[in-house]
């Protein structure tokens, strides 16, 4: 018989998790999931190259007439172009080499005195000593951080649903940029982050405020701080993590795998709720609040205990002076309602207040007060008195508030740990009975020893130690692969957060795990990282190759797979900027710290980024994406870019002072626009530069408007006086240049 | 004009973008359009998968999600029973806890051959009814604004996703090159934000132009940098000619396929100028008539600004803009229900008649898809004395124009709206129908991202032909 009303909605739930696990008749199979098949195959994956343990290859022995190999990095290189037969673009000249090697290290331009002292450098170590101090640059961390930042989805406000400010994200951000300036070896870098609070604690205050901030990367991704249903809240943010733990260090996209088996790659749902585990059994939301909040942690401070202890009696002495005076007034309300239920004679019925009598002894009435007060005089007292709890409600309230806090960090901390369930299609309502036991993902296990996890702790430090080890076939393979992509352009392998079986192979296989093993072997070292690439020919080369060969090799490596040349890039959002800013002698290089808005003059890594109104800037020069792992910033051609450079306040304000202080480069207008050239590209005009610019400043002369300062006047007919409109017609030959490719452009 | 025709001509083979600029600024001069001839053309205009009903959309965005109950999806029970108990169960998670029964304070009449019910909220669309398509069995899966904002303009109210006018821009490009494919005038900057109106992985192009935001005054509206009040076109002109020749004199050598970057953002730079002159007389509404004005309630008063929101709307999407989104905040009563949507409804009821009955005019319904909604709708029962809750189980958006049916209605609700009942339509089958009446079939409609490929759809999505003219 049907019901006749509507069955109980966890009735119905259970038939919708019945249903999607495949509606399967017990009777005949009674713990087969029918709806989750297998779609891994996990031969293949086996052989796929990502999964199999780096080798050691040794650098083959080539024949190098020209002496061109510099390092094993060449020796790969040429190998594969060889067996083309082609040859490398020859070295790029020096003027381009240090505009290169210095936007690459600290995303800035040299400044024409640095170039011209290179350029005057014949010593054959004069490149590797540029490199060395590029890298000992505190603005080398500004540059790389920023690279890092990306991929852990970095920013200053929630996004998502309520886009709350991250007041503390600022110092996460600033403790990549230090660890990069102190070349903390990656492992640890990578380690600290993961599970900084669970490494013994350092008694340094400041080693160990830093181990907490570093975990900081685990809490600032977007969460649905609004979400009302907290366990989807909860497990969303666990997904969020994975999403971008496993992109960053995996490369691999294992939360595919929260609703199915992964589709492509040997990650299993049960892989997937085994590392859910993990991350489920780590703190990052402090409640679960209407909108809920995020975890921040004490940092710790001696000193400011100290002021806490010492700060202690004030509230103690405070909340005792409360307490007293709750008393009087608990006991002038007592009287009160004895006075209110005894009848004038207070012998007639004593017993009449006892069955309401408070167990409140202090409030009892003592002998020498008798009860039978004034009501009216009572009710007075007790007026007083409340407005004197009140009074002191506030004070305590206050002192309370007042008391020395330490700083606090967004930082993670370990919770109750605890194994989950598949959930089926990811749903969190639809649980399978059995649980799966925390571990690492069960291929990547037979390549690289799974720790034994423990099971009072989440497991985070043995997943972060784990991806570390020397074994591991992805973290190092991937880390070397990004590094490279922020040195060429492209990566080896051009998927560079994909890995798996869906990705490009890598142009390069030996020279990607000659790298990743030597590196790693050698101890992680970034900067160590950066000599290797950075002193071999083959980061050296053109971006142009020799005319004669030019259409023969675009025909046969068009995208340059095979390093025939360097890359011409388009610099990113933040190195234009702060370029615009660097020339016109506006940009303020204060290290560290949180920017009030986008119009500071800070380096643009200090610049809030604000996920739900991004400035404009950014998103314009495709920094969009940041709320999500970016994988590579894509460089797209859009007339909004051609109208920041050409109409921005910015850009014309900077313009504008380079115009104003043009009288430093000589009289003649040849050497300003010599001065012009060495400032904003790095070198001299050429004689045709010189005259197409001579002719653009002649023709500009007759066409600025505008009054002093740029404001136009009340009679847009008036003229400019002579003097005003020297000014802008160099600020518009400025601006000129600066929207030109060759200032946003790496050769 | 001062112009060096030789040195472009002399830019190399492919230099086709620089005589397409000496092209171009002729026909700007004589004041044409121009159909954009550059080889860079991230949004030229593309075949959709089959015949389109629909060439554009204007989305008329009620922000905070209106009441369906008391605007267009009208209760005759909901009266009856006023004060008493929900006689069902109220869902698993909602947003605050609400009481009995609450009847709605306005009066509901049927309008126009169709008949439909309208409450007196909205006495000028109410007018229209016979031009609008009502679905009232639309349902989400959201119940706080964030979520439910992502939800309708994204898909997700759990990733990162490309929002539905940024696929559309990257499905079918524009019609205008001299303008962007997405505008959004006045979004909310909360609730998600640009998630909103933003392309996550699909190439940036595809994000929303945004113009204001929230309660912004459209007198003043403006597009980012579109101009600069020091730069003449004569100057800007010099300045383009110029960095075209600094490129070319840089490489001193043929074009290479290695240089088509270079060249492309040479190109971008005469799309630019090109929306420079285009762009702003959109936003410039004074060559319209009074009548027209007046149509869309642009008299100073309280219709003002949605008029102008309305209006402006019209003018891109007659020059081609793909999808622009208008939007008015904020519907969210949870008390005060009676004194606030009266207030809300006055200031956009007149403009949204008055762009309807504009578009009709000028025969361009036909192809325009106007589509109003909000992210959910609010609950049949009282929260407090006077307010409704966030309800995302049931709720009404109504289409107009571009293929849709003609004073029909959709769906249903059931006897107090408080869920979906029949013909339940989900944010999911809403997209997909969308997307059909472009001509976009939502399943491939793809991008590959991350290894797989992605849709607006996500695996779901229903395409809703029954409400297809």
């Amino acid at each position: 018989m049907p019901p006749d009303k509507k069955l109980p909605d966890s009735i119905i739930a259970d038939f919708e998790a019945w249903v999607m696990r495949g509606a399967a008749d017990p009777r005949e199979q009674p713990s087969e999931s029918v709806a989750r098949k297998k779609g891994v195959d996990w031969e293949a994956a086996r052989n796929h190259w990502a999964f199999r343990p780096i080798a050691d290859p040794r650098p083959p022995a080539i024949d190098d007439p020209n002496g061109w190999v510099e390092n094993p990095i060449d020796q790969f290189v040429l190998q594969t172009l060889s067996a083309k037969g082609m040859k490398p673009a020859p070295p790029a000249d020096k003027w381009t080499l240090i505009r290169r090697a210095t936007f690459d290290l600290t995303g800035l331009p040299p400044t024409p005195e640095e170039v011209e002292a290179f350029l005057a450098d014949p010593s054959p170590d004069a490149y590797p000593r540029l490199i060395e101090r590029l890298l000992q640059s505190p603005h080398y961390g500004e540059r790389w951080g920023r690279h890092w930042l990306d991929v852990v989805r970095y920013a200053d406000s929630n996004g998502a649903d309520e886009n709350h400010d991250l007041p503390t994200a600022w110092r996460y951000r600033d403790w990549v940029v230090r660890m990069l300036n102190r070349d903390l070896p990656f492992d640890q870098f990578v380690i600290q982050q993961l599970a900084g609070d669970l490494l013994p604690t350092p008694a340094d205050e400041q080693e160990a405020g830093d181990l907490l901030t570093a975990t900081g990367m685990l809490v600032i991704g977007p969460k649905m701080l609004a979400e009302q249903d907290k366990d989807k809240m909860i497990i969303d943010i666990v997904d969020e993590q994975i999403d971008t733990v496993t992109r960053t260090l995996f490369g691999m996209t294992v939360a595919c795998a929260r609703c199915h088996d992964h589709k492509f790659d040997p990650i299993s749902s049960e892989d997937y709720y085994a590392l859910a585990g993990i991350f489920y059994s780590t703190k990052t939301m402090a409640d679960r609040a209407f909108v809920s909040n995020w975890m921040e942690r004490p940092l710790p401070s001696a000193e400011i205990a100290a002021k806490r202890t010492e700060y202690q009696p004030k509230i103690d002495a405070a909340k005792a002076e409360l307490a007293t005076a709750e008393q009087s007034l608990a006991a002038a309300k007592k009287r009160a309602k004895q006075a209110a239920a005894a009848p004038p004679t207070p012998a007639a019925d004593p017993t009449g207040t006892q069955a309401e009598a408070p167990t409140d002894t202090a409030a009892e009435p003592t002998p020498d007060k008798p009860a039978q007060s004034d009501p009216e005089a009572i009710k007075a007292e007790i007026e007083s008195l409340k407005a004197n709890v009140a009074k002191l409600k506030e004070t305590v309230d206050k002192v309370v508030k007042e008391m020395p806090a330490f700083l606090t960090v967004m930082a993670a901390d370990e919770a109750e740990p605890k194994d989950l369930p598949v959930h089926i299609r990811g749903n969190h309502l639809a649980l399978e009975k059995e649980v799966v036991l925390r571990r690492m993902p069960k291929l990547l296990s037979e390549v690289a020893p799974p720790p034994e996890l423990p099971k009072d702790r989440s497991g985070r430090l043995e997943l972060a130690r784990w991806l570390t080890s020397i074994d591991h076939p992805l973290t190092a393979r991937v880390l070397v692969n990004r590094v490279w992509m922020w040195h060429f352009g492209e990566a080896l392998v051009r998927t560079p957060s994909n890995f798996g079986l869906q990705s490009q192979a890598p142009t390069h296989p030996e020279l990607l795990d000659w790298l990743a093993r030597h590196w790693a072997k050698e101890g992680w070292s970034l900067k160590q990282l950066h000599r290797l690439i950075m002193l071999s020919s083959t980061y050296q080369m053109a971006s142009d190759v020799d005319p004669s060969v030019a259409a023969d090799y675009a025909a046969k490596d068009p995208e340059n797979r095979l390093l025939h040349r360097q890359n011409r890039r388009r610099l990113e959002a933040e190195p234009i900027r702060d370029s615009v800013l660097a020339v016109g002698g506006g940009l303020d290089m204060t290290f560290g710290g949180r920017a009030p808005d986008t119009a500071a003059r800070r380096r643009a890594i200090y610049l809030p980024i604000n996920r739900a109104a991004l400035y404009e800037m950014f998103s314009t020069f495709d920094y969009v994406e940041t709320a999500n792992h970016i994988e590579q910033r894509p460089t797209t051609t859009v007339p909004h870019q051609a109208l920041f450079l050409l109409n921005s306040p910015l850009v014309h304000e900077q313009a504008d002072r380079i115009a104003r202080g043009i009288e430093r480069h000589g009289d003649s207008s040849l050497t300003r626009i010599d001065s012009l050239f060495w400032l904003l590209y790095s070198r001299g005009a050429s004689p045709a530069e010189t005259q197409r610019a001579l002719t653009f400043l002649e023709a500009a002369r007759r066409r600025v408007s505008g009054g002093p300062q740029g404001a136009v006047p009340a009679d847009p007919k008036a003229t400019l006086d002579r003097k005003e409109q020297e000014v802008q017609a160099w600020a518009a030959l400025c601006r000129a240049m600066m929207a030109a490719n060759e200032f946003v452009y790496i050769d | 004009m001062m112009w060096n025709r030789r040195s472009l001509m002399t830019a190399g083979a492919t230099g086709i973008g620089s005589i397409a600029l000496l092209d171009l600024l002729a026909r700007c001069d004589a004041g044409q359009p121009s159909a954009a001839a550059a080889p860079n053309r991230p949004l030229a205009a593309k075949e959709p998968h089959f015949k389109p009903r629909a060439k554009r959309i204007i989305f008329l965005f009620m922000h905070g999600g209106p009441s369906h109950v008391d605007t267009f999806d009208h209760k005759p029970e909901l009266t009856k029973q006023d004060g008493k108990p929900l006689p069902f169960d109220k869902p698993r998670i909602q947003f605050a806890q609400t009481g009995n029964l609450l009847k709605s304070p306005w009066g509901f009449k049927q309008y126009g051959q169709s008949g439909a019910w309208v409450s007196d909220l909205f006495p000028n669309v109410a007018q229209c009814v016979d031009d609008i398509t009502f679905i009232k069995s639309i349902h989400g899966s959201n119940e706080a604004h964030g979520g439910a904002l992502l939800k309708i303009h994204t898909g997700s109210d759990t990733f990162v996703r490309p929002s539905m006018g940024a696929w559309i821009s990257y499905g079918l490009g524009t019609e205008n090159e001299n303008l962007p494919s997405f505008v959004t005038i006045n979004p909310t900057l909360g609730h998600g934000g640009v998630r909103n109106f933003g392309s996550a992985f699909l190439p940036p192009i595809h994000q929303a132009t945004r113009i204001g935001s929230s309660g912004s005054g459209m007198k003043e509206a403006t597009i980012e940098n579109l101009t600069n009040d020091k730069v003449s076109p004569d100057l800007q002109t010099l300045q383009l000619g110029l960095l075209a020749d600094l490129d070319r004199l840089k490489r001193q050598r043929p074009i290479t396929p290695a240089d088509a970057a270079l060249q492309a953002r040479i190109d971008s730079f005469e799309l630019a100028f090109r929306m420079q002159t285009s762009a702003p007389k959109l936003l410039d509404i004074s060559d319209e008539t009074e009548a027209t004005l007046k149509l869309y309630g642009i008299d100073g008063g309280p219709t003002d600004n949605y008029g102008r929101q309305c209006l402006m709307a019209r003018r891109m999407s007659e020059s081609g803009v793909r999808f622009v989104q208008a939007s008015h905040a904020y519907w969210d009563q949870h008390s005060e229900l009676k004194e606030k949507h009266t207030e809300l409804a006055a200031q956009v009821d007149k403009p949204i008649a008055g762009l309807l009955t504009d578009l009709k005019q000028r025969g361009l319904l036909d192809e325009t898809l106007v589509i109003w909604g909000a992210e959910f709708g609010r609950t049949p029962t009282a929260q407090g004395t006077n307010g409704r809750d966030h309800n995302p189980h049931a709720f009404t958006w109504w289409m107009a124009g571009g293929g849709v049916k003609r004073g029909f209605s959709y769906g249903r609700s059931d006897d107090f709206g408080f869920y979906a009942a029949e013909d339940k339509v989900h944010v999911h089958d809403l997209h997909a129908t969308i997307l059909a009446l472009l001509g976009l079939d939502h399943e491939r409609l793809t991008f590959r991202y991350g290894g797989r490929n992605f849709r607006l759809t996500d695996v779901e999505g229903r395409v809703v032909d029954d409400i297809f003219a």
